[in-house]
């Protein structure tokens, strides 16, 4: 499976999800009008790799800022890593929030109480 | 500001196509700022862009310079400034103010009169003569400045005069740019620089800081993110309020690009940012719907506004739960809007014409 990848811009996230190393980020700010259309890719080619998932995935969240729509959409690519540990395979997930960032902070934390799967939300 | 406020600002601006206007402190970095604005809102007029740039660069480093003369004093530097961009028919302006004192008024009055009713061959002229005289007033040039506009901009800037303490004045400087074909020659009217002050005079009062009337495509929101962003660090905000705060502008500013209706092919509105005396923003958007769509935020809006935070909490997982659907804004931006801001959400529906109202919402943070 190759790789996803796609260039950040002023307002769009760099993304890069290797299914070799099973290691998958998402960075900088994420404010596309169309949320949607922006990570349907990302979600499709998601949707290909936990059919058949490495053993241990993981998945770093290091946002500097998103609108609401992008929530959503990230919150859909975390609800997959949830999927993973269903088949009996281990996924992790690294929220990372800068120093004094309490926005990114709490939405980490909500996002761990919504979901059931290792999470960290961690200063970088 | 109440929801009737910001429909009846929105409304003295009618004729305005565009218009971009900041009131408060000014440091370099802001021209960057406003030089990218007018290039995503002139975009496809090449030459004309570039004329309005230089002068835009030329007015905004105008207000800093003479800026400078007032910083140590606490009162006077507190004084805002104001730079406004505006498109008015075929006519485009450039607003600023500086502080002078009262006794410099009829000299500056005197050289900018000077340079009125002059063909584009004598500006050259005199010109060249006040390069090759280097005649320089204290400040450094700014004869040259003042020839510069003119110049450039094909006539003598219009001025007006607000008199503020029996030594100083704010000096109101516009220079109008017609467009490109345009034959009528300039009317007092068109060039007056009254509305200008007027609008100064009622931001001043309300502690408007930014407003933008025009176009909110996504191209031009992220210059106004910035702004904005400028402005909460000039302001030496702390961190966690500055995020909040974007948060909310963003969720504000996208709402018009994704749901607003296109009036000439644009999605018209109005951004106004306003800051308090105890520091606390405000921000309102107003901008055109469908009569059915405004029925459906009504109701939707209604449906949140006057929730708790557990309340607040409960509908954003359930939206977030909810599958998405194509380009629908997944109604989280409002309640994320109503989960940070202080009081309780403002907003109005206005009636335009049958099936178009003008929606109002204001925030506090």
């Amino acid at each position: 499976m190759s790789p996803y990848l796609c260039k950040g811009t002023k307002s769009t996230p760099e993304i890069n999800f290797d299914a070799q190393s099973a290691h998958f980020v998402i960075s900088g700010r994420s404010m596309p009008e169309d949320a949607y259309g922006f990570y349907k890719d990302a979600i499709s080619w998601m949707e290909n790799y936990i059919d058949q998932p490495q053993d241990f995935t993981r998945f770093e969240i290091k946002l500097e800022y998103f609108n609401s729509g992008s929530v959503k959409q990230v919150f859909v690519l975390l609800c997959m890593m949830e999927e993973i540990l269903q088949t009996g395979k281990e996924a992790e997930v690294i929220w990372y929030y800068k120093k004094g960032d309490e926005l990114m902070h709490q939405k980490g934390h909500e996002f761990s109480k919504f979901l059931d799967l290792p999470m960290k939300v961690q200063e970088n | 500001m109440k929801t009737d406020e910001v429909y009846e600002f929105y409304s003295t601006m009618n004729e305005d196509s565009f218009n971009l206007i900041y009131l408060g402190q000014f440091d370099d970095e802001l021209t960057s700022i406003f030089l990218e604005i007018n290039d995503v809102a002139k975009a496809d007029q090449g030459s004309f862009k570039k004329k309005v740039s230089f002068l835009i660069a030329e007015c905004f480093q105008n207000i800093i310079r003479h800026a400078e003369d007032y910083n140590q004093d606490q009162y006077l530097s507190s004084i805002p400034k104001m730079f406004m961009v505006r498109d008015k028919g075929h006519i485009h302006h450039i607003v600023t103010t500086n502080l002078i004192h009262n006794r410099q008024k009829e000299e500056l009055a005197n050289s900018i009169g000077s340079l009125q009713n002059l063909s584009r061959e004598e500006l050259k002229e005199i010109y060249l003569n006040a390069l090759a005289n280097n005649q320089r007033t204290e400040k450094g040039g700014a004869g040259l400045g003042l020839i510069e506009m003119a110049r450039k901009s094909g006539s003598a800037p219009s001025f007006d005069f607000q008199e503020i303490t029996s030594e100083l004045s704010n000096f109101f400087m516009q220079v109008n740019i017609p467009e490109k074909g345009f034959e009528g020659p300039l009317t007092d009217e068109t060039v007056a620089v009254d509305s200008a002050v007027e609008i100064y005079q009622k931001m001043q009062d309300d502690g408007i800081i930014l407003v933008q009337k025009g176009d909110f495509s996504q191209d031009s929101i992220l210059p106004l993110i910035q702004l904005f962003e400028g402005n909460l660090d000039l302001m030496a905000s702390n961190v966690i309020f500055k995020k909040k705060a974007l948060y909310v502008l963003i969720e504000m500013l996208q709402n018009i690009t994704r749901h607003s209706n296109e009036i000439d092919n644009r999605k018209q509105g109005i951004l106004i940012v306003s800051r308090r005396e105890d520091g606390e923003y405000e921000i309102s958007t107003g901008n055109y719907l469908s009569a059915e769509r405004a029925e459906v935020l009504k109701n939707n809006l209604d449906e949140i506004v006057d929730l708790d935070k557990i309340g607040l909490t409960k509908k954003y997982k359930e939206q977030l739960m909810r599958p998405s659907e194509e380009g629908a804004g997944a109604g989280i931006g409002l309640i994320e809007i109503c989960r940070n801001s202080t009081e309780r959400l403002n907003y109005n529906f206005y009636n335009i014409e049958d099936d178009l109202k003008f929606f109002v919402l204001n925030v506090k943070l």
